[in-house]
């Protein structure tokens, strides 16, 4: 399935190229190193055969589109469906056009880990709720036949249940290896600002990287994607210090859940987040 | 907010979020001796700190 998916994503790009109709197209390629594949620019229609679906695309390109929102450049770009939650994010977030991006998606088998390829599905994809892109122009591949196999909230629970101090111990230790090197926010396509809280000269967050000031970056950074979240999880997956960010990103999420009721962000472009609009029957929790 | 600190371990009692009302003297006294108190039973807080300080 997945050399048919190759072969028609290559010719979907050559002609969308060659018509004239978008000006790049924003895809995967074979990486350098195995169990890698990585995003690819074409804006040659011969180049169209660069691209490639295999189980280790897993790069959401959604958030490229950030890069080139004010280029005036219509651009074409393959979506799982997870990716076509970030493309929602975007719309709503009114950071792109909808008649600027050309979205092609794909049915999404689920991806692989490529630092576990042994396992058979990347751990982020089992409690996946939207394998069919919700948004597209196009799309391609046949309809996946795989249901979620782990609960969206799994794990929560267990911190809500630790003692105060259990949690600080436990979210204390996992702060104490982030490196701050800004690599979940910059692939966040939830993280649109033009300029972030923590790039700005004032003294919000200290340039040292020590616990405290860590722990603040990350619950500034969940708390800027309450309600927001497409829960893509790939700031989970390019933390090179492996910390489990989907954790307090997934806590919000599920407060959300109780406060506003059933809630997944991003998944109908007309549904506002809770937090983005009032409703009457608002919880009034602190009044 | 609350519910984020109590998560990463902070005690929900440290942070309160009330409503009150320029008009609302009393009530603003009230809750202000009532969050003090929960404060000094619970004493200083030591989390989110670095320890070198």
């Amino acid at each position: 399935m997945s050399n048919e998916l190759t072969t028609q994503m290559r010719e979907l790009a050559k002609k969308l190229l060659e018509e004239e109709k978008v000006q790049m197209v924003i895809g995967w390629e074979k990486g350098s190193l195995p169990y890698h594949s990585t995003p690819v620019f074409v804006t040659n229609p011969e180049d169209a055969q660069k691209l490639i679906w295999d189980e280790y695309c897993a790069n959401n390109l959604a958030s490229y589109l950030l890069d080139y929102r004010n280029s005036g450049m219509k651009i074409a770009l393959f979506v799982k469906g997870c990716d076509s939650r970030a493309i929602v994010r975007l719309l709503q977030d009114q950071q792109i056009n909808r008649e600027n991006v050309y979205v092609i998606g794909i049915n999404c088998p689920g991806i692989k880990d490529n630092f576990n390829p042994e396992k058979e599905i990347a751990e982020r994809c089992r409690d996946c709720t939207h394998p069919e892109p919700v948004l597209y122009d196009e799309i391609i591949g046949e309809k996946p036949d795989r249901a979620s196999d782990k609960e969206r909230f799994e794990g929560i629970e267990e911190i809500e249940n630790m003692t105060p101090d259990e949690k600080y111990q436990f979210w204390q230790k996992e702060y104490d290896k982030c490196i701050r090197c800004f690599a979940c926010r910059n692939v966040c396509p939830g993280c649109s600002c033009r300029e972030c809280i923590f790039d700005q000269g004032q003294k919000w967050l200290e340039r040292r990287v020590v616990s405290s000031e860590n722990a603040f970056y990350h619950l500034t950074r969940a708390l800027h994607l309450a309600g927001r979240c497409i829960e893509c999880g790939e700031c989970e997956r390019v933390c090179p210090m492996n910390i489990p960010i989907m954790k307090l990103n997934k806590k919000i999420a599920k407060d959300i859940d109780s406060l506003f009721g059933p809630y997944e962000a991003a998944v109908n472009l007309e549904e506002m987040p809770p937090l983005g609009k009032y409703k009457e029957e608002d919880p009034e929790e602190f009044m | 907010m609350q519910r984020l600190l109590e998560y990463v371990g902070i005690e929900p009692e440290r942070f309160q979020a009330r409503w009150v009302s320029g008009s609302e003297a009393a009530k603003f006294a009230e809750i202000v001796t009532s969050l003090t108190e929960d404060i000094k039973a619970l004493g200083p807080n030591r989390k989110l700190r670095d320890d070198h300080e």
